[in-house]
């Protein structure tokens, strides 16, 4: 059951061209302790695009992020990566695939960034076979694309935030998947540090075509790095499309209950919320 | 591709040399320990006949009595003891994310304890040979307990530790209640539960071995696995690590590990809590080094401590149980201190 507003003229005309994109979602519930996170969600994450997905707090973002990257168990369902469901596909093989980096990670004490990078190999290695010649190869290109190759030796916890971050992103990028889902990565970065953080995610989109889902809470900053965008509210598909399809008036005022105007950003020319 | 292979090698060129060196140094450390252990006791014996015991066995010669059938079985306890002991707790420390987990939080040590009590009050056994296979049977019965109560292979880590907390403390419970009202149970209990390497037999530790083998393979498989494990249960799941069966084989492992330990020599406590933190200083965060690192030092603390205990000024028979945290602490406060000056 899709609701409403997702019938709008400018919606539909999306969903054509997606018909098959790698990463789907098809009639996805979520209930803890019978009470219901995500009913009936049917969506597409359109490939080599920036889908961001946003809503109020406890609409569900991160319950669909975490369901679109297995670590979810679905009440009713399925999600589909290159056609199958992903809980019938081997972990380690999804894992070579797409990549996900869940909300505030923590790393034990005394890991090095180079260690944490590493780490993003898993899927690539085994008990048996360990480390290889392309693995180090994997590791010292994301750290170059993350800029954090200097700081390879210093321990996490020396890092800043802004840095730590980068250091998590690193490893997913070293585990060369082609879609990459990101749980609030700007939590906890002051705004400079949020944008140097979506530059880099965009970066990574626009060089290598890589699709990015990821959950944002700051809707101006998910309208101006978003292609496609997701709006939740109650756990149900509220509005989609791209971000000046999204990010109405009456959308806002629906989704946050949020009365504003909307302006363009005279920079990105991005819709901007301006709060009443 | 020249170029590439370059720069991709040389972080690692940094760090890989001086684990190689702390790993000779170890085994060159426990090499010499191993020797003393053999020499010295109440009663130190000379090279030479240390040698002889081995090539020219005969059996009216007290001193090769003394080394075959006491010292060289005290000291391959120790070995396996220890590095059993301290590879598990690297591996129960890495499963829940816990530095102050130890493997006893599984319950292994309770049960066994109440598996012995029961042994005692019960049969009136009081012979320690006797009590290896009881306290195998009661560690593999409480552990077996905690992981279905952990909810098995669908349970959380934190749900596992908490269910052998409560399981230990129960068995804990029931066993102190049984030695309250039978004052010979205590008597024959209060020696086996310092924990102690004198009195073990060759046959005990040959028949324990493939216990120690399984234990360990199972061990470095899993420490693979940690490696992941360690970065949170949903990042490892991300990675396409199996949690729920990494966590089974790590149970596993540290089962055959402790419960053949504590059938052996009795719950030896600290060492699974602390090498794991002096291992951690020596090989770095990945795992499989912790784990070998763990072993080694494992094994040297507690045949340092064994050593110790035997020598004439504690009297030649304090418990390695006792000893070792009494050599162990103060070097772990010790190295605690130097750390954090390093950090300034």
């Amino acid at each position: 059951m899709t609701h409403p507003a997702c019938q709008s003229p400018g919606l539909s005309a999306h969903q054509p061209a997606s018909r098959d994109v790698r990463l789907r979602a098809q009639a996805l519930s979520v209930a803890y302790a019978q009470a219901p996170i995500l009913s009936d969600l049917t969506l597409d994450i359109p490939d080599g695009e920036i889908t961001v997905i946003v809503g109020p707090n406890a609409c569900g973002k991160s319950t669909l992020l975490r369901s679109l990257a297995r670590l979810q168990r679905l009440s009713a369902g399925q999600v589909l990566l290159d056609g199958k469901n992903i809980h019938h596909q081997r972990s380690r093989g999804v894992a070579q695939r797409l990549a996900i980096l869940p909300q505030s990670p923590t790393a034990p004490e005394g890991l090095t960034v180079h260690d944490l990078v590493s780490r993003g190999r898993t899927p690539h290695q085994s008990a048996l076979k360990q480390w290889s010649r392309q693995d180090a190869r994997a590791v010292e290109q994301a750290l170059e694309r993350t800029s954090m190759g200097p700081l390879a030796q210093r321990n996490l916890e020396a890092l800043s935030g802004g840095q730590r971050q980068r250091a998590w992103i690193a490893m997913a990028l070293a585990q060369e998947t082609d879609i990459l889902l990101l749980d609030e990565p700007t939590t906890y970065l002051d705004l400079p540090h949020q944008i140097e953080l979506l530059t880099l995610v965009q970066s990574l989109n626009q060089d290598s075509g890589q699709t990015v889902a990821m959950v944002l809470h700051d809707i101006n900053l998910a309208a101006r790095f978003a292609n496609h965008m997701i709006a939740l509210r109650a756990g149900e598909v509220f509005a989609k499309g791209r971000p000046e399809q999204v990010v109405t008036r009456e959308n806002m005022a629906q989704v946050f209950g949020l009365k504003c105007q909307i302006i363009s950003d005279p920079v990105h020319a991005t819709p901007h919320v301006i709060p009443e | 591709m020249t170029l590439i292979t370059t720069t991709a090698s040389r972080p690692q060129r940094k760090r890989i040399p001086d684990r190689h060196l702390w790993l000779l140094l170890a085994l060159v450390g426990l090499a010499l320990l191993s020797c003393l252990s053999l020499r010295l006791g109440l009663r130190p014996i000379g090279w030479n006949e240390i040698w002889a015991s081995f090539v020219a066995y005969s059996p009216e010669t007290a001193n090769h009595i003394v080394i075959q059938q006491m010292r060289l079985p005290r000291l391959l306890a120790a070995w396996l003891g220890g590095a059993a002991l301290a590879t598990s707790g690297m591996l129960i420390q890495g499963l829940t994310r816990n530095p102050l987990a130890d493997p006893g939080l599984l319950g292994i040590n309770a049960g066994a304890a109440l598996g012995v009590i029961l042994c005692i009050f019960l049969l009136g056994i009081s012979d320690p040979a006797a009590f290896v296979w009881v306290a195998m049977a009661g560690g593999l019965v409480s552990t077996i307990l905690v992981f279905l109560l952990g909810g098995g292979q669908r349970g959380s880590n934190l749900r596992l530790i908490l269910a052998g907390a409560a399981l230990s403390a129960l068995f804990l419970a029931l066993g102190r209640s049984l030695l309250l009202v039978s004052q010979r149970s205590l008597d024959v209990y209060r020696f086996w539960v310092l924990g102690g390497l004198d009195g073990i037999e060759m046959q005990t530790i040959f028949a324990l071995l493939p216990i120690f083998g399984f234990g360990a393979a199972l061990a470095l498989i899993s420490a693979f696995h940690l490696n992941a494990m360690i970065l949170g249960e949903d990042t490892a799941r991300g990675l396409g690590l199996r949690t729920a069966g990494t966590r089974t084989l790590a149970v596993a492992a540290i089962l055959c590990l402790c419960a053949a330990t504590v059938s052996m020599a009795g719950p030896i406590a600290f060492v699974g809590l602390v090498v794991p933190h002096m291992a951690r200083r020596f090989s770095g965060a990945d795992m499989r080094w912790c784990t070998l690192f763990s072993a080694l030092l494992g094994a040297g603390l507690l045949m340092l401590a064994d050593l110790v205990g035997r020598l004439p000024f504690f009297g030649g028979n304090m418990q390695a149980g006792v000893m070792v945290a009494l050599i162990g602490g103060p070097a772990f406060v010790w190295l605690l201190r130097r750390n954090e000056r390093g950090l300034r």
